[in-house]
């Protein structure tokens, strides 16, 4: 739809503007980039010389213009370019920003502002007082709707696989919502016990705050409320579904992978079986993580929540044809079978007795099956696996464990905290060795390496050799060795862990689903293989991965198969939209400073020689876990804590809403885009956001207003009623040290306002002004300053030179007394209000393509014509209304408004006639 | 006063941090501004913020006179999930 | 009583009424009156969130009746019959009570009485509701033309800015050419410009429009008829004494009459002493020569500006001026800079109460001293003394705040006195129009902010000096405000007024003409009812003011809106004693 004129900007100018145009019968599109109409007067408390409440005029004119039959209204948007076009008139673009409420939906009942868990300073309150990420801009808001604050994805929550909200469940763990927390991590994932321990935790290593002291212990605050939870509820709260929906699918593999989405399709309504060959249930959890990192109650505990919404798990079952499947009834099947192989390493001895894998090793332990080992056990590998096995070897006895890999020192692909746990235990690293051949008590002989037939003896030891290198001149993993340095070492077992591979054999007559590396072949964003209804995910198709991968793919295959089984399209589904990731710079930028706040040092109780499988990692103290998830920077803003998604009444909230943008035309364009306040901190010297006493006259105004951040006037210091508070006049204004020589024209009037007020909320206070000229100059503002005068403010006409702090928080004025003798004089207050002046908003140098909207020599928009045009700009059919041309009050911004918009429709006019 | 002074985002963040415990203080009896700081260790004008930002949402409110120091007293709001 | 439903709305004001009025209370006293159904509080109503709520509750619970207890109705009374016609709810059924100028800010030491007030003025409001029944406006087709009354500088930009968007102007001017004070101008502040070039200028631009209609040497004489609907009566008078009369119908009336400069009473800061002259004259002397300034032969070397002559007065004067004139700190320092450069070598004494260079204009103070001006301030028990010398000086004694209070006495050639602006005399175009003026004597907005260009004769505006001290610009600026509130009435093409009317009930009336003396608006005249005289209501001349009502012997006549049952019970409502 086009417009007759754009009215950029919704103060008391552009709605005086809009409204008369849209009386006249014009068709206007006003467009404000603050979440309500109303611009800075609905934040005042008063209005000068009538004292009529800022609220009382600006609301009903809010409301009228939102419900202008002619007025259409845009909040939360901007201009991005306005070009003319050949025929004189004007190309718009506006930029929608996701609000993440529906409008249409939202009844303002601030709900979700109620139970948001993200504090940031209120904008709207000048940031004397929070407000939260989810919120309504102020209580007279128009429209009166709630707007999510979202800059983007958290980086911790962005990495995540598996979708965890990492942000959303520290947020809810700062404020004390444990089980809030623990089932927004059950939203995405049951596995919340394991993760706590186990996690890679990626989201760590995005942590914003790892560029400070280091990242927020976000796996750890997981275990915490894990356990918390747990404690609680030995049972998972929620039941089967009543009704499921009758489709049936099978999971072959009930580890992350096969749990995740088993958990995701039954609370779908999906019956779900999973199939699983070993004896217990868990994969990768129960049967490769040892117990002192995840002791089997947790795996336990964690399968709960998946079997409570009816999912079977039958153990001890090998698929043996993908098809069988079909025939029993199953619709879908999801293969998530891991990698349970071991690679093997091809040396000679390799088949002698004694030489064990190490992922079989690790099941046969954690299934808790005897597994004799002898006193010297060498591990071969580098990596996690290889360090469980070792750790688990010396839990079992073993009197040395040795470690053979093949990297130097620091570069193994174990994560160095394993590492040193293993070191600390005893377990003794050779770096840099690789395997030559296994001796056993019959001597060696060549040996298929792949095979195990035939019993040759036991193993006695190892022969290994130096590496030389890595990685060819590709770059591709090939190793090679220095002659000469084999050394020999007498060794009981040998533990090979090097690496798994996966087991390809359930897939029958279904051979077009394999893939290269004796994987499976899955289309990577839906994860259907070619064979329609089979899915797979995991470690069967990634190769050995992490946890939340596999958890990732588990969550991703129940989606697409939920669309399979529904009939609809796989591709372009838009599986788990996020928002772009925070800018982590943009982030620490957000804050002057940072306190120093260290990380909790994690606890292991690490003894050496360990004799059982006791947990090794300490949980955190509730303390610790609150102090940590205090830690957090918030980087996304709104923690994606969904507690506003659950209790919104209206289901308003639409956390996957997206940016919009409009393209319009019209005939003539009012800037109204309004001035800034003077930054008070750049007069240090009066010790603005040092002293916390010193406020500015905006504040005051908040202060004053019905809506006012606290219970009166109060010091921001401390909260004491102030019984002396200091005016100081042209802060900012008349000012050359800061490059502002004009006169600001409202602050001694709004300073007079404040003055009266003042006196009115707290009558014994005693109220002084600093001033140079009391520019009372307009329409009932020199009697209003003789009114002040009269009802007892102390006027002393000085410059204040500098403020300074007393320890109880008082602030001592030096100034210079110029109606007595311009001595020196000190005086003591305690608040001091500093009377900024007005500055050009700049924003509107952007708005013009192809011509520049000239700007005047103090950078407020350019009146080319003041004398007889009042309004007009330098591009024709261009015009500004308010105080984006200069600062001006509220009376002469109306009148400025109504000038602009005689102008704006005598335009609109001269356009229609030259059609 | 003497502390040095942290950037207001960070303080205001706190206030999810500081509410249970400031809530807990409450409920042994009301208390002024200064009082909160001197127990919670935290300089008076963060502890604004927070209590500030607890009034806004509810969660105290002021018992409505004020003591010789010129402070008001603060009280803990009872209230659902509390 | 009645079946009707209710809805009662109490406003907090934002604390402005629940400061002192205990709103709570007040509600649960009102709630349990007959024919309420609805009673709610709101921290403001008049908030869109309320104004949806109230929308709301009509539609769901079936109002017909709507009471908002919260300010004056001057303020709000439009807002809430909005909300009523936004729900479906006839806007006449509704009434606003005012318990906030009538109540909580005029008893602010008595809350309790003050809570009893509330209660016992809602109580009338909710029985005058109860006996309302639905009424239409009455709609008058709009003239698109307007009459602007004064022809300077912002008459000249109303008319053109008018004729720009289709409506069609007769400009009145008073004296026999048009420009008013800015035709006699020479280069104004801030750009620089020649006011009578500027004049010129829209003069042309008038010329060249065939919808403005000029009239000089002409005068406003009557008008009758309502807004949309005016009609005017022009007197123009001609060459010697002939005068014509013109008549023409208009839909607004936009009044720019301008203002009078300050004239000093003899003695007055030596006002009489020969080199004593005021702003203007001063302004046209530096206008009017070339070279270095001159008076009576004499270069003028030493010049003193006394400011604040006729404005900023003691209150202890007859009639004193109390306000700012606002541009003659402006005018006066923009002067000097003219003076030193026609004169680099002369001298520029400012004598100064506050130096009022609002805004974008501090640059011509900053300018002024520059070029060598100097400031003194006096304060405002001891203003300067001015004396004549033998040698023809003029002697102005002054005690400087600026320098620790010494004695200044300066040898002058010329001292200026800043002269403000005073309100024209415009007795009869008051008297016509029933204009009404504020306590400074100017014209009256009806609201600075929310009419700032309306005055409380429906359709007729005001504008730029007529209405307080303004500069050239801002007074176009307000020209062409007034402008946007005319086109915003005429060019939808009707207006509604208020159908709250007398009304004759012809079975009663026996046409005694009574009321025909006591109506100011002549709105009323005989007619037939089946046969019978009686009086009959001139819906478009009757304003509801209610004076014939009391006045007719058979009680035949009643107030739509405010009916004697009505009324009658209001005070029943407000005499019930249970709180």
């Amino acid at each position: 739809m086009n417009y007759d004129i754009l009215v950029v900007g919704s103060g008391i100018g552009g709605m005086e503007s809009s409204l008369k145009l849209g009386d006249m019968g014009y068709k206007v599109l006003l467009v404000e980039k603050e979440p309500s109409v109303g611009g800075k007067m609905i934040l005042l408390s008063k209005v000068f010389p009538t004292l009529d409440c800022a609220s009382c005029i600006s609301t009903p004119k809010m409301a009228a213009t939102q419900h202008h039959p002619n007025v259409d209204v845009m909040i939360y948007s901007e201009v991005e370019k306005i070009k003319r076009d050949g025929e004189g008139r004007f190309k718009v673009r506006v930029r929608k920003k996701p609000t993440f409420v529906k409008h249409s939906l939202c009844t303002g009942c601030r709900q979700c502002e109620m139970t948001c868990n993200v504090a940031v300073p209120d904008q709207y309150n000048f940031d004397l007082v929070a407000r939260r990420a989810a919120h309504i801009a102020f209580p007279q808001a128009v429209p009166k709707k709630a707007v999510i604050e979202r800059q983007g994805s958290s980086p911790c929550l962005f990495i995540c696989p598996t979708g965890v909200k990492a942000h959303g469940y520290v947020a809810l763990a700062r404020t004390g919502k444990y089980d809030e927390a623990f089932k927004l991590v059950l939203e995405d994932t049951p596995l919340v016990g394991s993760l706590g321990r186990a996690c890679f935790a990626l989201c760590e290593g995005e942590c914003t705050r790892g560029s400070l002291e280091g990242p927020v212990s976000i796996r750890r605050i997981k275990r915490f409320i894990a356990d918390r939870y747990y404690q609680g509820h030995s049972e998972p709260e929620y039941k089967a579904p009543e009704e499921p929906n009758g489709k049936k699918v099978a999971i072959v593999g009930s580890g992350p992978a096969g749990l995740t989405a088993a958990f995701h399709l039954a609370r779908k309504g999906y019956t779900v079986k999973i199939f699983e060959a070993a004896a217990r249930p868990g994969g990768m959890l129960r049967l490769g993580i040892p117990s002192y990192r995840i002791p089997k109650d947790v795996v336990d505990r964690d399968i709960k929540n998946v079997t409570a919404l009816g999912v079977e798990i039958e153990t001890g079952v090998r698929v043996e044809n993908l098809e069988d499947l079909k025939s029993q009834g199953f619709e879908a099947v999801f293969i998530a079978a891991g990698c349970q192989g071991p690679a093997k390493m091809g040396v000679p001895g390799e088949d002698l007795a004694g030489v064990l894998y190490g992922v079989d090793f690790l099941r046969r332990v954690n299934l808790g099956e005897a597994v004799p080992l002898g006193q010297r056990v060498a591990v071969i590998g580098g990596g996690n696996v290889a360090m469980d096995t070792a750790r688990s070897a010396l839990r079992l006895g073993a009197r040395e464990v040795h470690v053979y890999c093949l990297e130097k020192e620091g570069e193994l692909f174990a994560s160095p905290e394993e590492v040193e746990a293993a070191l600390h235990e005893g377990v003794k690293i050779n770096h840099a060795k690789g395997v030559r051949s296994i001796i056993g008590d019959i001597p060696p002989q060549e040996v298929c390496p792949n095979t195990s037939e035939g019993t040759k003896g036991s193993v006695t030891g190892l022969v290994t050799i130096a590496v030389k290198s890595l990685f060819d001149e590709n770059k591709r993993f090939n190793p090679t060795y220095i002659d000469g340095t084999e050394e020999e070492a007498a060794i009981d077992n040998i533990i090979i862990s090097i690496g798994q591979r996966a087991e390809l054999n359930f897939i029958g007559g279904l051979k077009q689903i394999t893939g290269p590396g004796g994987r499976l072949a899955v289309n990577p964003d839906t994860l259907a293989t070619p064979v329609p209804g089979v899915f797979a995910g995991g470690d069967v198709v990634t190769g050995p991965s992490l946890i939340v991968k596999a958890g990732g793919q588990g969550r991703r295959a129940a989606f697409f198969i939920d669309r399979y089984l529904r009939g609809e399209a796989l591709e372009g589904a838009g599986f788990d939209y996020r928002l772009p990731v925070a800018d982590k710079e943009q982030v620490i930028a957000r804050q002057q400073s940072y306190k120093t706040s260290v990380p909790v040092e994690k606890k292991e109780i690490l003894k050496e020689k360990p004799a059982d499988f006791t947990e090794v990692e300490l949980p955190l103290a509730e303390e610790e876990a609150q102090y940590s998830a205090g830690r957090c920077l918030d980087c996304g803003v709104c923690s994606q804590c969904q507690q506003c998604v659950a209790t919104c009444p209206a289901n308003a909230i639409d956390m996957g809403m997206k940016e919009e943008t409009v393209e319009t035309e019209v005939s003539s364009v009012i800037v109204s885009t309004g001035f800034k306040l003077f930054p008070a901190d750049a007069k240090p010297q009066y010790g603005y956001k040092k002293f916390r006493n010193v406020i500015t006259g905006m504040e005051m105004d908040r202060l004053l207003a019905p809506t006012r951040p606290y219970n009166t006037v109060l010091r921001p210091g401390d909260g004491k009623v102030p019984e002396s508070i200091a005016f100081i006049l042209c802060t900012g204004s008349r000012d050359q040290t800061v490059n502002n020589p004009l006169c600001s024209r409202v602050c001694c009037m709004y300073s007079l306002k404040h003055n009266q007020l003042i006196m009115g909320a707290l009558p014994l206070a005693d109220v002084t002004v600093y001033y140079i000229d009391i520019r009372a100059f307009s329409k009932g503002y020199e009697e209003f300053y003789q009114q002040t005068k009269g009802m007892g403010t102390n006027f002393v006409k000085g410059k204040v030179a500098k403020v300074e702090e007393k320890e109880n928080g008082n602030l001592i004025l030096h100034y210079e007394d110029i109606d007595n003798g311009g001595k020196l004089i000190q005086a003591e207050h305690d608040m001091v209000v500093l009377s900024v002046g007005l500055l050009p908003n700049r924003e509107y140098m952007n708005l013009f393509a192809g011509e520049e909207l000239e700007a005047d020599d103090f950078f407020f928009v350019k009146e080319t014509d003041e004398d007889l045009n009042p309004g007009k700009t330098s591009i024709d059919g261009v015009f500004v209304a308010g105080t984006a041309s200069g600062a001006r009050d509220i009376p002469d911004s109306i009148l400025h408004a109504g000038a602009a918009a005689a102008q704006a429709a005598a335009h609109v006019e001269r356009t229609r006639m030259l059609k | 006063m003497n502390d040095e002074v942290r950037d207001v985002r960070e303080v205001i963040r706190e206030e999810m941090l500081m509410r249970d415990k400031i809530v807990n203080i409450l409920r042994n009896g009301s208390r002024t501004v200064p009082e909160i700081a001197q127990i919670l260790g935290h300089p008076s004008y963060e502890v604004m913020y927070w209590v500030m930002g607890m009034r806004k949402y509810g969660y105290v409110s002021e018992i409505g006179e004020v003591t010789d120091e010129g402070y008001h007293k603060y009280k803990a709001v009872e209230k659902e999930g509390n | 009583m009645s079946d009707r439903r209710i809805g009662v709305y109490i406003c907090h004001c934002g604390g402005n009424i629940s400061d002192y009025v205990d709103v709570e209370r007040v509600r649960e006293a009102v709630q349990g009156e007959p024919c309420v159904v609805v009673a709610k509080t709101a921290m403001f109503t008049c908030s869109d969130a309320t104004q949806q709520e109230m929308v709301q509750d009509i539609k769901e619970q079936n109002l017909d009746g709507l009471v908002v207890a919260s300010c004056s109705p001057k303020l709000h009374l439009f807002t809430f019959r909005n909300v009523a016609r936004r729900a479906g709810l006839n806007p006449y059924q509704y009434t606003q009570v005012n318990v906030r100028e009538q109540c909580s800010w005029t008893h602010t030491d008595d809350k309790e009485g003050a809570t009893i007030k509330a209660i016992r003025l809602i109580r009338a409001g909710i029985a005058r509701t109860c006996l309302t029944e639905p009424l239409e406006p009455i709609i008058i087709d709009t003239v698109p033309q307007v009459l602007v009354v004064g022809g300077g500088i912002a008459g000249l930009r109303a008319a053109i800015g008018l004729a720009d968007i289709g409506i069609a102007v007769f400009l009145v001017e008073k004296s026999p050419a048009v420009g008013g004070w800015i035709n006699r101008l020479g280069k104004m502040y801030p750009h620089g410009k020649n006011g009578g070039q500027l004049i010129a200028k829209l003069v042309d631009e008038v010329k060249k429009r065939q919808n403005i209609t000029l009239f000089t040497n002409a005068e406003l004489v009557e008008k009758s008829g309502n807004i949309g609907n005016f009609n005017v009566k022009i007197r123009v008078s001609g060459q010697g004494n002939k005068k014509d009369n013109i008549t023409a119908n208009v839909g607004s009336i936009i009044i720019a009459t301008g203002f009078e400069t300050y004239q000093p009473k003899e003695g007055e800061f030596g006002y009489g002493i020969d080199g004593v002259i005021n702003l203007p004259e001063f302004k046209e002397l530096l206008d009017r020569c070339d070279g270095i300034p001159t008076r009576n032969g004499k270069e003028i070397k030493d010049i003193v500006y006394i400011y604040c002559v006729g404005s900023r007065q003691q209150p202890d004067l007859e009639n004193p001026n109390l306000y700012c004139s606002r541009y003659c700190c402006n005018a006066a320092v923009h002067s000097s800079i003219l003076a030193v450069e026609k004169d680099p070598k002369s001298h520029q004494y400012h004598l100064f109460k506050d130096m009022r260079t609002y805004g974008k204009y501090e640059s011509l103070y900053g300018q002024s001293r520059e070029t060598g001006s100097t400031y003194l301030r006096f304060g405002e028990d001891a203003p300067p003394a001015v004396e004549k010398c033998s040698d023809g000086k003029i002697k102005v004694s002054v005690k400087d705040l600026l320098t620790f209070g010494e004695e200044v006495e300066i040898k002058a050639d010329v001292v200026v006195l800043v002269t403000g602006m005073v309100p024209r005399k415009n007795d009869e175009l008051v008297d016509v129009l029933k204009l009404p003026v504020g306590r400074d004597r100017f014209f009256n907005e009806i609201h600075p902010k929310l009419r700032p260009v309306e005055t409380v004769v429906d359709g007729v505006f005001i504008c730029a000096a007529c209405q307080g001290p303004k500069n050239s610009s801002e007074s176009v600026a307000s020209a062409l405000s007034a402008v946007t509130q005319s086109a915003s009435i005429l060019k939808k093409g009707y207006v509604e007024l208020e159908p709250l009317m007398a009304s004759v009930n012809p079975e009663l009336c026996h046409w005694c003409d009574v009321c025909v003396k006591t109506c100011p608006y002549s709105a009323i005249e005989k007619g037939e009812d089946q046969g019978k005289e009686v009086a009959r209501i001139n819906k478009t001349g009757c304003k509801g003011c209610g004076g014939c009502v009391p006045i007719c012997p058979r009680d035949a006549i009643d107030l739509k809106g405010y009916t004697d049952a009505q009324i009658k019970s209001m005070i029943d409502g407000f005499l019930k004693e249970t709180f």
